[in-house]
């Protein structure tokens, strides 16, 4: 097992995305391209609204959501910082769907959606995967705020860099596990188990692709039982300490 | 159409203006107009995910949401539809075929798309209110 499996098997769902607009949208196109999930089209007359985007699986609906609100959030550019309705809402549609071109930035709303559920829920496990130290450094001190829930157990890997893990290894809350692995340097995830409760359960996951810098193919996940698998794989490969 | 209809032309006009006050009515008109047929399924899809889209700040429609809108649309709208000559409705195989639509209804379906595309995003749409307006963010 290896983590880039989860993003394949998540990447086998069938998941329609079908945009109903007055004209196609070739930015929603792009986002979606990938070979696992089918985007159509269906004409509408222009009513001022702009349309909706509805997900299915196999034929079955998933749920729906109007255009605007999906576009903003897949859209190259700026998205509110922190946790806000503009990311909690597309992320909640878009869930299971995987993901080919998002950027950092992109990445990083939807990371901050999942630490702040763990951070609002006060207990459990998260796991945050920071490619490097040096990132970790950078994200250090947040993380330590998150951490100093007491029930909250946290852990956060990354591969040693010009960031060694003697200059990390004082971080109070937190459990640092430097690995060498090639997978821990190419994927960014964020996993919290729900604390006890399935429903704050969430997890995301991308690897990041060699074709782009800054360039991720993954997929973020409310499904209780797919993240309590990330989980255990993390805890089993990885170890507690 | 709708004059040659037996229970006279007065009559017939109230059963089109009892149609289209219903939004869920002019949406699935408006989605209809150039498709022949579409299913109940797909008319929940599309009207529950449209009026939804529609609204100041739009949340996402869960399938219990759709599932209510098609429960309006088999018991209600549809059936209203039907009273005025605007579609047919087969309650068994639960498709939905479009009538060509009297001169009146077209042009009122006409001029209420631009008045609802004037009228973007204002919530002033009265059978909406209560199907969910006030819903809290859906925490969890």
């Amino acid at each position: 097992m290896m983590l880039r499996e989860f993003v394949d098997e998540v990447a086998s769902y069938r998941r329609t995305i079908t945009v109903f607009a007055p004209a196609p949208d070739e930015t929603l196109e792009r986002y979606f391209e990938t070979r696992n999930v089918t985007v159509e089209h269906e004409p509408l007359p222009d009513d001022g609204s702009g349309g909706f985007v509805v997900v299915t699986r196999d034929g079955e609906f998933v749920g729906s959501l109007a255009r605007s609100a999906v576009r903003e959030f897949v859209s190259p550019g700026e998205v509110g910082f922190g946790p806000n309705e503009g990311v909690r809402l597309p992320m909640n549609l878009l869930a299971d769907t995987t993901f080919v071109s998002f950027d950092r930035r992109k990445l990083l709303a939807a990371t901050r959606e999942i630490e702040d559920r763990a951070y609002r829920q006060g207990r459990g496990t998260l796991r945050s995967g920071f490619q490097t130290l040096s990132r970790f450094a950078t994200e250090r001190d947040r993380y330590e705020s998150i951490a100093s829930k007491s029930d909250l157990d946290v852990h956060a890997y990354a591969r040693p860099d010009r960031t060694t893990a003697q200059s990390i290894s004082e971080t109070e809350n937190a459990t640092v596990h430097a690995e060498e692995a090639e997978e821990i340097a190419a994927h960014w995830f964020v996993v919290f188990d729900g604390g006890g409760d399935d429903r704050q359960a969430c997890a995301l996951l991308a690897e990041e692709v060699a074709s782009g810098p800054n360039s991720f193919r993954g997929f973020w996940t409310y499904d209780a039982e797919l993240v309590g698998d990330i989980d255990a794989y993390l805890r089993e490969s990885y170890g507690e300490e | 159409m709708v004059e040659d209809r037996p229970d006279g032309p007065a009559e017939s006009v109230s059963e089109l203006f009892d149609a289209l006050r219903r939004s869920n009515c002019r949406y699935a008109l408006y989605y209809l107009q150039d498709r022949e047929t579409a299913t109940l399924a797909e008319l929940a899809t599309v009207v529950a995910s449209w009026t939804q889209a529609r609204a100041a700040d739009p949340e996402i429609v869960t399938p219990e949401d759709r599932q209510r809108v098609m429960v309006s649309l088999h018991h209600a709208d549809l059936p209203a539809l039907e009273d005025a000559g605007l579609v047919r409705y087969d309650f068994d195989s639960k498709t939905v075929t479009a009538e060509s639509l009297p001169e009146m209804a077209d042009a009122i379906l006409e001029k209420s798309l631009v008045y609802e595309r004037l009228a973007d995003r204002e919530p002033d749409h009265s059978d909406r209110r209560e199907s969910g307006n006030e819903k809290e963010p859906n925490d969890e």
